[in-house]
């Protein structure tokens, strides 16, 4: 499967996930980060990954 | 996405730059591309694989330590001179865009013929629709995202020689890695890959953190629980401190009642007086002791003094008169003796007469002379010893009178102390001195009790220090706790995300398994002869490949059928991967029987329709009925000319 269509998939499907919001808008994050840097070779990489983990964290603990 | 041309410059046996336009044409979709046996056809594959990919995965054995300058052209290189290789592609999608790539690789004669690589490098540019102009980019998001990623190539650049192998040994493994490369779910790996390994960071952090909270409330409960102690005890010191206080006040008021300073006077003049009766009476005493040694020491000259002044008296006249010393000297007696007879005429020559004058003579000389001796002696001390009883009596009557005064002095001391004490024991002194005794008692406690309020609060300053700098640390490992509450959390969310993803990959690899299977069993059935001898393919769970045949039993396939199920299963995964790039087939039809051959050629088209295809064939392959079967098909067709003199091979349009 080309990629933007294995990405569609993904993404459905973490919206079909019954977990908190949180989860699926971390994954969702996540995988975005993670495509740019498969790509780019993202450089703030680590720094961003830890953002979106955090922020996840403040969704979680506000949840 | 179709190859529009291929420049090869030197790459193995094509020497030189040589061009191949390729084409695509709604009804004429087939690129022929025909040579005997090691003209070169896999190589073309190759060639085309390492200007996307920068790998020659088709390479023959005995080429894979042979590099890839032509050898013709290595030859002829001299000592320190270079030559490139290269393999350019250029490509165009359906919107237009144009694509190209060229890997280049820069080669040095060395000694003894060898061949040295220097560099190799790939570029890349596209080019918008009706636009002449090349514009770079950087090479790996050309051929990954735009042309075909290396995962799923194996799927477009086929060796059909191979493929037939697919089937015969580790099919399910090799299936699960074709389903897991087509499905292009590197991103859920990486993503997971990641997210494993930020748990374990995670993890590793939180294994460091160990609050001490417990130890520490503990510590604050203990020494609180001390300060509180400590406060009572300060707390009864220091009452025990106000009623000593109290007391010292109720005997204040007391001894002020009795008038303390007055008592104190009297006291002190009581203390004095009795100070002075003492060095009165040890004055008197010493005076009495001095009188009477005077009365015995000099007592008895005073009785002897009229004696010693007539003996005095005496011895002065004799000296006067000469009777001092006595006259009857040595040598009178000895002329006496000389002439043996006595003055008296008596004989004294011999006899006992003679001995006792003899001895007189002897005594007579010792006394004569003590006797003056000791005349002259007691001269100056009878004089003296007059002079001192003389003087006797002055002495004794100055002694007497100081004896008097002392006396009458001491008496009159005593007749005040007894005044005195008549007024202290008006005073009742005896209470006074208890209360006094008891007022020494109190402060003496009262320092004590302040020394120890003074000991007590230092301990509780240090308790306190001790509870402040606890909380402190307290509030440090609270932070740390909610750190590794955090941590723990975060861990949490990774591992939901972990496990979403995971069940998210299962169901790709699930429905990816399923299409393929569905897609493989529907070009087999396209490409095989035998059309009602099969009912269905199942790629199982385990990626087991299993063919039923119409009976609903697993059967077994010929050879051709297993290149057949390959090919299906090829353009299955061609099908799912999503992408549209063109599909090449090395020798697809070598192994294959003729009504296998036929309907393959005869399908080819039909279910690669919209996709170019390019078909390496071999002379033999290339026979007459697949020629008129493919001719319709056939946008291009060229024949790779091997020169076995040159060991060269030339492309041309057939």
């Amino acid at each position: 499967m080309i990629e933007h269509t294995v990405n569609e998939i993904i993404i459905k499907k973490i919206e079909e996930k019954k977990v908190d919001t949180a989860i699926k808008e971390i994954l969702k994050e996540l995988l975005d980060l993670e495509r740019q840097h498969m790509l780019l070779k993202y450089p703030r990489f680590s720094e961003d990954y830890e953002k979106i983990i955090s922020k996840s964290l403040v969704r979680k603990l506000k949840g | 996405m179709i190859i529009k041309k291929i420049i090869l410059t030197n790459y193995r046996q094509y020497k030189g730059k040589q061009e191949i336009p390729l084409g695509f044409e709604r009804d004429k979709n087939i690129n022929i591309i025909v040579g005997v046996n090691g003209a070169g056809k896999t190589n073309l594959l190759n060639a085309l694989n390492w200007c996307l990919y920068g790998r020659e995965d088709h390479l023959a054995e005995s080429s894979i330590h042979h590099e890839m300058l032509n050898d013709s052209v290595r030859v002829s290189l001299k000592l320190g001179e270079k030559a490139d290789v290269s393999v350019e592609m250029i490509c165009e999608n359906e919107k237009g865009w144009g694509f190209r790539i060229i890997r280049r690789k820069e080669f040095l004669k060395g000694k003894e013929n060898a061949i040295l690589p220097v560099r190799e490098e790939v570029s890349a540019f596209i080019k918008l629709p009706h636009r002449q102009d090349w514009d770079p980019r950087p090479p790996e998001f050309i051929i990954n995202y735009k042309i075909l990623p290396y995962g799923v190539k194996d799927f477009f650049f086929f060796d059909g020689e191979r493929l037939i192998k697919l089937f015969e040994e580790r099919t399910a493994e090799k299936v699960k890695n074709a389903i897991l490369d087509v499905s292009q779910i590197s991103l859920i790996d990486v993503t997971l890959d990641h997210l494993e390994k930020k748990k374990y960071e995670y993890y590793k952090e939180s294994k460091k953190m160990s609050p001490q909270i417990g130890e520490l409330n503990e510590k604050i409960e203990a020494t609180k629980k001390g300060l509180d102690e400590l406060k009572r005890e300060i707390e009864e010191y220091e009452k025990s401190k106000r009623d000593i206080e109290n007391s010292l006040r109720e005997i204040e008021n007391k001894l002020r009642g009795y008038s303390e300073e007055r008592v104190k006077e009297l006291e002190s003049q009581y203390q004095e007086l009795e100070n002075e009766r003492r060095l009165l009476r040890d004055e008197i005493i010493g005076l009495e002791e001095e009188l009477k040694s005077l009365l015995i020491t000099e007592g008895p000259l005073v009785l002897c003094k009229d004696a010693l002044e007539i003996i005095g008296k005496l011895m002065k006249e004799k000296y006067e008169k000469g009777e001092l010393p006595p006259p009857a000297t040595e040598d009178f007696v000895k002329e006496l003796l000389e002439r043996g007879r006595c003055i008296c005429g008596t004989d004294i020559s011999k006899g006992e007469r003679r001995r006792n004058i003899e001895d007189f003579l002897e005594t007579i000389s010792t006394i004569a002379t003590k006797l003056d001796e000791e005349c002259r002696r007691i001269k100056p001390e009878l004089k003296e010893i007059l002079k001192v009883a003389e003087a006797f009596f002055d002495r004794k009557k100055l002694l007497g009178q100081r004896l008097i005064e002392k006396r009458d002095k001491l008496k009159k001391i005593e007749d005040k102390l007894r005044d005195l004490m008549i007024k202290l024991k008006n005073l009742n002194i005896e209470e006074i001195k208890s209360l006094i005794g008891q007022k020494e008692e109190y402060e003496k406690q009262k320092e004590d009790i302040i020394a120890t309020i003074a000991t007590k609060n230092m301990q509780r300053e240090y308790a306190e220090r001790q509870i402040k700098e606890w909380e402190s640390k307290l509030k440090k490992e609270l932070r740390k706790q909610e750190k590794l509450s955090e941590l723990n959390t975060k861990i949490e969310i990774i591992e939901n995300c972990i496990n979403v993803l995971r069940e998210i990959k299962n169901e790709i690899l699930e429905e990816v398994r399923a299409t393929v299977e569905n897609f493989t069993f529907e070009y087999f059935k396209e490409l095989i002869w035998k059309k009602q001898r099969f009912k269905e393919i199942k790629i199982d769970k385990d990626y087991t490949v299993t063919i039923i045949n119409r009976y609903g039993l697993k059967t077994s396939t010929s050879a051709g059928e297993k290149e057949i199920l390959a090919l299906s299963f090829m353009a299955a995964l061609r099908k799912v991967s999503g992408f549209e790039a063109p599909v090449i087939i090395d020798t697809p039809l070598a192994r294959i029987s003729k009504e296998h051959r036929l309907n393959i050629a005869n399908a080819l088209p039909k279910y690669l329709q919209d996709t170019q295809i390019i078909l390496l064939l071999t002379d033999e392959e290339y026979t007459e009925d697949i020629k008129r079967i493919l001719e319709p098909r056939t946008v291009a067709k060229y024949l790779l000319q091997y020169d076995d003199e040159k060991d060269e091979t030339r492309v041309v349009k057939w």
